[in-house]
């Protein structure tokens, strides 16, 4: 089953394209199979934010690394990246030494102290993380915003 | 994420020496995959991190699509690396797992830094996660016969350890990185030692966890001595034997056993199983540590 996208400012995105489809890859004028860390998905919201999204990440490092390499790959074909999402069930304990969630939903790496952020051009973007449960929550609420919108209506 | 193999040291070898060997540990694990089940692309020596976003600095990139000679070309670059480079250094094997319908790029790592491999072991073997595969478990376990494939590759990697100053001592087949509190994500694992071993595994779960009757005991115990003292009881031998027999695969070899979960819920099946039938019931009657400490005050308190 498709992983929901988490919404941002709110809003779902307007535009969807799955990194494992080649359809989808050729739109966005990326070879394939020219890299192999690829994310899940790259997504366009109202907000005119471009995001690159890994889901059902379980291992945090391994997910920076997806969505750096991507962001890279489409931003040489021209495509703008502006945040860069992981969408994790949790923080394994393990991993918790190394990353947290901070309250601006930013992915923070401890031992720097900083947030994490990757460079797909010639600038930064910023890492977020959304617990699974976060986005479920996310749509519940956007949908019944929608429906309270309809019945007004 | 998938495959995590920790090393001890045999002898007292030289820095560079046990750099070289763990290297080769890595090497040998690629060459056992190579050409079948993977195609290697590059090789990379990053320092601090794997990565840039993480603060890591790429040091050395090397084409190379044979392990050997990229193992050669790596292990000439390592050593060229002064001790407080090399000892923060993260070597990565790049390319390509080929599961038939699936094609995933993945890794093979070899951790030099103490903090990665606190947290990721000293050799790792990973797949990047595609479409309902999370994990290169996950490929792993449906697409081949895991129980012949793993004992081949236990058996690689103890001969690798043959005159060398690292041996093999644990091997994690896993979904994610494996923790101390959940071995529920484990799909096998290769410990040193007999079932003793896996029960210590499953007790150090146990006792993270937030249970009351479980956390006002754990921390007045000694749990070389409760597991010791529990693994010598008939009683849970026979549970543990007939629990263990319906769920995994158990292969002893020496002093170590692999044990490989005939299903992807096996070791979640069987923790809950130990936890409820030996380990829960070993502790109940145990005093907590409240009273320990209190027994501790009124002796010291009679002695003055």
């Amino acid at each position: 089953m498709r992983k929901k996208a988490p919404l941002l400012d709110g809003e779902a995105p307007d535009e969807e394209y799955q990194l494992d489809k080649d359809s989808d890859l050729q739109l966005l004028g990326l070879p394939r199979p020219a890299f192999w860390r690829i994310a899940d998905e790259y997504n366009h919201y109202p907000s005119c934010k471009h995001a690159v999204i890994e889901h059902k990440s379980k291992n945090l490092r391994d997910s920076i690394v997806q969505l750096e390499s991507t962001a890279r790959h489409l931003a040489t074909v021209g495509k703008n990246v502006e945040v860069t999402v992981i969408v994790a069930e949790r923080i394994s304990h393990t991993e918790a030494k190394f990353y947290r969630k901070g309250k601006d939903n930013k992915l923070y790496d401890r031992r720097r102290g900083v947030a994490v952020q990757i460079r797909p051009g010639n600038h930064l973007v910023d890492v977020l993380i959304f617990y699974v449960h976060e986005v479920n929550k996310m749509w519940d609420n956007h949908s019944s915003r929608l429906d309270r919108y309809f019945k007004v209506a | 994420m998938g495959i995590y193999i920790e090393l001890y040291a045999i002898s007292s070898g030289r820095f560079y020496e046990k750099v070289r060997d763990k290297l080769q540990f890595c090497i040998s694990a690629l060459k056992f995959f190579q050409g079948g089940l993977f195609s290697l692309q590059d090789g990379e020596i990053w320092l601090y991190a794997p990565s840039e976003a993480l603060g890591g600095t790429l040091h050395s990139p090397v084409k190379a699509t044979d392990p050997y000679s990229a193992g050669q070309t790596i292990e000439d670059a390592l050593s060229a690396l002064p001790y407080d480079e090399l000892s923060q250094a993260i070597v990565m094997f790049n390319g390509v797992w080929d599961f038939g319908e699936i094609k995933t790029g993945g890794y093979f790592s070899v951790n030099y830094s103490p903090d990665w491999r606190q947290a990721y072991h000293d050799i790792e073997i990973g797949a990047y996660a595609k479409k309902d595969f999370a994990d290169l478990v996950d490929f792993l376990w449906i697409t081949q016969p895991m129980e012949s494939l793993s004992q081949k590759f236990i058996a690689t990697m103890r001969e690798t350890g043959v005159n060398r100053t690292l041996g093999l001592s644990t091997v994690f087949f896993s979904r994610g990185v494996p923790t101390d509190e959940d071995p529920t994500n484990l799909l096998g694992v290769h410990l040193d030692g007999d079932r003793k071993a896996l029960l210590r595994i499953f007790y150090r779960a146990l006792s993270q966890t937030e249970d009351p009757e479980v956390a006002s005991r754990i921390p007045a115990l000694n749990s070389s001595f409760f597991i010791t003292t529990i693994a010598a009881e008939e009683i849970v031998n026979e549970r543990l034997d007939k629990e263990m027999e319906e769920v995994m695969i158990i292969e002893r070899k020496g002093d170590s056993t692999t044990f490989i979960a005939k299903n992807a819920d096996s070791f979640a099946k069987l923790y809950d199983e130990v936890s409820k039938t030996i380990l829960k019931p070993g502790l109940a009657d145990l005093p907590t540590a409240k009273s320990v400490k209190n027994w501790i005050e009124s002796g010291l308190k009679k002695s003055r």
